[in-house]
């Protein structure tokens, strides 16, 4: 449906605001990755047929609430992602504020019955908190939600991604409106400049002086064009929040883009997401499709004069291509190689033309900034890092998912109170932030507050978002391998430094692992870092020492432990390790039968051995045994 | 005139200059690998690095590539400190483990005094050291015909997009554009492409050529794919490149003779 201007875009706000109001209740299944997976579009199904079915007065879409008697009515949709992942599928439903997890769709006629009909919790499918066992009912029970603030990830889990209504309803595209019809340019540059706005891919450079400096490098050169592009590559490992964000509130990308177009005068914007996220480059192709109907992109958007269009252009399969110059080669259509910014993107980058790249979440934090005002913002997280930021929590933590908090919020909160604490009961050992090339933090860094300027002075990195906690069981050698290794496989090999250095590191690591070399093996690999880290060609090179530097720096002693004493203390590294079984044992022989090479020996009930020359370090048998009665020492 | 700080000394430049171009200029030796004068810069190998800082950075500085960091005004660049040779000799220390065997690696490491790599040699190493010269001359000459595959560790150049050779049709060849004129062969400082001149032709890149002659003169001129290419790409009429540089220089000459003088040289 057209929509004409900027006075009809704030009636259809209005209208559907109203409609929004006025529902008794929003049943939201979640369909992020995860979730989809798990067989949430089978339970949505199943719920629209039990519903169907029912008396109740539920609709599939906020337009179609409208002509029912009586106010409201129940909407069900699909939702993005709600961020916690791990016990998907989920059914939130609201305001009763009810999360079901790992719904089936058998479930669906009593969810519409009991709860939906005769407003009654279904205990068996609420949330178990992990320590006390005890249900919780909804977000506000349970702490993975309530030490949260979600900013940017505010309708991922509320809305239907799908629905240009919801986002409307919702205050989508007020701060367009605004645009269009009371700022200047100028005027929402500055806003974006006096938030403090720091870009959320991972340098933490100021927004606002990336966009003046294209704006100046565009009037220095009145020819040429500036390009806005959307950084939606995250090749990360374990990171999904820039996923769950064009996944689950595709359009609050597109209207930052269209701010940051507004702002810079640009007509050209192109989103680049990564080749493996085909429901992203779904949603956000459907939503450009919307949005081009609604008159809301394209030519004299909203009658004004403003034009802006978007462009869609999936990732080239590499963790590089998220690298800005890589990025923008590869929207040319040439190979995804870092090239050395010298000079900057700014000024020359996608077809030597003055560019502004941001990150997913920064763009989607655009509109906010401008519908709420700088000093609002400004006034969330830290003096210097200002805002919220996303997280993907995962690793050994009860809870794991996608999570949002103010800058400056504690690792051990974020660990602790939204993740739960640590799996099992077993004791923290370091949490990994800021991607493959961030750092390694231990505990004595726990009540460090998260933010740009202090994850970096601890040696790691605020990078993207990923946040891996890992437990006393990990060894950081083998961790630092694990990054190594990752970027090995993932340099792009075009300079010495990065492509050599990465193999060097990889096979020195190896022989820590092993129990081989001495403290000069150490030096080496210090010594190589630090030639990485200065003179290879993009940041890729540059960071990738990181994960071994740190873990030298907070963990030399294990490091050590492998060299001088062939031990490995987590008892990871399958060369210095062996397994044996203690008292304890009671003679099940659950691991007999579960060692693939018949290392062990044992009658029933009698205490069972295991042939240290036959055992391959498997770990099969630590697996199965119910009595912790294997021992890796 | 533009003017910045090269080593202690101020020096003019001309706006769009490199460091190494200053450099050279002044007679600043900085060592390269990946770089040739007359081709796009590369920026791989990463030994021509040197320290740029300026007054107004308050004592933070930034190690760059001198064949790609354009000069300019009021900056500050050392080519010599403990630092960059240590980084240097790193550089050329993990060039020597990947090329453990090919003397041009074995001579760049004895000039940065490493006997062998203090590093573990690449298991099955070939003389290839990356530096993308072939790459780019093959470019730059338009034929386009070899490009780097795959990446990190396992990147190697060569004819893009071959399909297997028991796959290929017969009669195309793994180099697919390669038009066999030799000039990443003869730029390749490592000798690592490896081709053949013999009765039958050309062998590059396991594609085997056919030589013609000189129309006149009867001297090997280049392959055919060779001549098109250079007649395509010139405008140029295929008859000029039917005879060898000297050839056609003396008819050249004989015909300015004739025009001009009126009268023919013997
Ligand atoms: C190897 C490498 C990979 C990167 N991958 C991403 C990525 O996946 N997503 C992203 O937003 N930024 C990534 N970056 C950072 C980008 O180069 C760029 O700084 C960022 O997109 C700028 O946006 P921002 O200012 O909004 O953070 C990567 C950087 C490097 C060196
Ligand atoms: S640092 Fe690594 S990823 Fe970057 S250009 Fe060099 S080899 Fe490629
Ligand atoms: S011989 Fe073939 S591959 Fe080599 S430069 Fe000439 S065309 Fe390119
Ligand atoms: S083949 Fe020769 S010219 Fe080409 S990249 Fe390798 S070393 Fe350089
Ligand atoms: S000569 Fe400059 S990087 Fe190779």
């Amino acid at each position: 449906m057209l929509i004409e201007s900027v006075a009809a875009l704030r009636a259809r706000q209005a209208e559907l605001s109203e409609l929004w109001a006025g529902l008794e209740r929003r049943v939201l299944v979640c369909a992020g990755t995860g979730c989809v997976a798990g067989g949430a579009l089978e339970v949505h199904a199943a719920l629209t047929q039990a519903t169907e079915e029912s008396a109740l007065d539920v609709s599939l879409e906020l337009s179609s609430c409208a002509d029912r008697d009586g106010p409201g009515g129940t909407l069900l949709v699909e939702s993005g992602c709600h961020g916690f992942c791990e016990l998907g599928p989920l059914v939130h439903i609201l305001p009763d504020d009810i999360l079901y997890t790992r719904v089936r769709p058998k479930d669906a006629a009593a969810i519409v019955e009991k709860t939906l009909g005769a407003g009654e919790v279904i205990d068996r499918l609420l949330y178990k908190d992990p320590v006390s066992k005890e249900p919780r009912q909804g977000h506000g029970e349970m702490g993975f939600y309530a030490h949260q603030k979600r900013v940017v990830l505010a309708r991922c889990g509320e809305v239907s991604p799908a629905s240009l209504d919801s986002y409307l309803a919702t205050g989508g595209f007020c701060a367009l409106a605004t645009a269009l019809d009371t700022l200047t340019p100028e005027e929402v540059l500055r806003e974006v400049e006096q938030s403090g706005l720091r870009g959320r891919g991972g340098g933490g450079f100021s927004t606002g002086r990336k966009w003046r400096s294209a704006l100046r490098a565009r009037e220095a050169r009145p020819d040429s064009r500036l390009h806005v592009i959307c950084n939606g590559d995250e090749g990360d490992p374990g990171a999904f929040m820039d996923r769950s964000i064009m996944e689950g509130d595709p359009f609050a990308v597109l209207e930052g883009m269209a701010l940051g177009a507004f702002a810079l005068g640009s007509t050209r914007g192109y989103i680049y997401v990564r080749h493996e996220y085909p429901l992203a480059v779904r949603r956000l192709e459907r939503a450009i499709a919307v949005l081009r109907d609604a008159g809301l992109l394209g030519e004299r958007i909203l009658g004004c004069d403003f034009s802006f269009d978007l462009e869609l252009t999936r990732g080239g399969g590499a963790f590089v291509c998220g690298e800005s110059s890589a990025l923008m080669r590869s929207i040319e259509g040439k190979p995804g190689e870092p090239r050395a910014k010298y000079t900057h993107s700014t000024d020359r980058g996608l077809f030597d033309e003055p560019t502004v790249l941001n990150n997913v979440e920064t763009w989607a934090l655009v509109p906010y900034i401008v519908d709420h005002g700088a000093a609002h913002f400004a006034a969330i997280g830290t003096e210097r890092s200002p805002g919220t930021k996303a997280f993907s929590l995962v690793g050994k933590v009860n809870n794991t998912g996608l999570v949002e908090v103010p800058m400056g919020t504690t690792l051990r909160r974020i660990i602790f109170e939204i993740g739960g604490g640590i799996q099992k009961g077993r004791a923290f050992k370091a949490v990994q932030t800021g991607g493959p090339s961030g750092g390694c933090l231990p505990a004595e860094k726990l009540d460090l507050p998260v933010d740009f300027d202090t994850l970096t002075a601890a040696g790691s990195m605020m990078g993207s978002g990923g946040m891996i906690v890992m437990d006393e069981r990990t060894c950081m050698v083998d961790v630092a391998k694990y990054f190594i290794d990752f970027l090995m496989g993932e340099s792009c090999g075009k300079c010495v430094p990065c492509r050599e250095g990465l193999g060097q590191l990889s096979s020195l690591l190896a022989q820590v692992t092993r129990g081989e070399g001495s403290e000069s093996l150490l030096s080496k690999v210090e010594s190589l870092a630090e030639t990485m880290e200065l003179a290879s060609l993009c940041a890729l090179g540059r960071s990738a020492p990181n994960p071994v530097l740190s873990t030298l720096a907070y963990f030399r002693d294990e490091y050590l432990q492998h060299i001088e004493k062939q031990r490995c203390p987590a008892g990871v590294c399958k060369a210095l390790v062996t397994y044996r079984i203690t008292e304890a044992c009671t003679g099940c022989e659950a691991c007999r039968k579960a060692c693939p090479v018949g290392a062990i020996t044992g009658e029933k009930k009698v205490l069972h051995v295991i042939d240290d020359a036959l055992c391959t370090r498997c770990g099969a048998c630590e697996a199965v045994c119910a009595f912790d009665a294997v021992l890796v020492e | 005139m533009h003017s910045m700080q090269l080593n202690g000394r101020l020096v003019n430049f001309e706006a769009g200059q490199t460091l190494l171009e200053v450099a050279r200029a002044n007679e600043v030796p900085i060592p390269t690998l990946c770089h040739h004068p007359g081709l796009e810069s590369h920026g791989g190998c990463r030994l021509c690095v040197v320290e740029v800082t300026r007054a107004e950075w308050d004592g933070w500085w930034r190690m760059v590539s001198a064949c790609e960091f354009p000069a300019a005004d009021d900056l500050i660049v050392a080519t010599e400190s403990e630092r960059l040779s240590r980084t240097r000799r790193n550089v050329v220390d993990l060039l020597l483990a990947r090329c453990p065997e090919t003397p041009f690696t074995v001579a760049l490491g004895r000039d940065f005094g490493l006997a062998k790599s203090s590093l573990a040699p690449r298991a099955e190493p070939d003389d290839c050291i990356l530096c993308g010269l072939c790459v780019r001359v093959c470019a730059a000459v338009g034929a386009h015909a070899i490009a780097g595959a795959d990446r990190g560790v396992h990147k190697q150049v060569g004819p893009p997009y071959a399909p297997p050779s028991f796959e290929r049709p017969p009669g195309l060849a793994p180099a697919g554009d390669c038009i066999g004129c030799l000039c990443c062969a003869e730029i390749c400082p490592t000798g690592h492409i490896r081709y053949e001149n013999n009765a039958q032709g050309r062998e590059i890149w396991g594609r085997s050529f056919r030589v013609v002659e000189c129309a006149s003169c009867g001297a090997p001129l280049g392959t055919p794919e060779q001549l098109d290419h250079f007649a395509a790409r010139s405008g140029l009429s295929r008859d000029y490149f039917e005879r060898c540089d000297a050839c056609s220089k003396l008819d050249t000459a004989r015909a300015f003779d004739q025009q001009v003088m009126g009268e023919g040289t013997s």
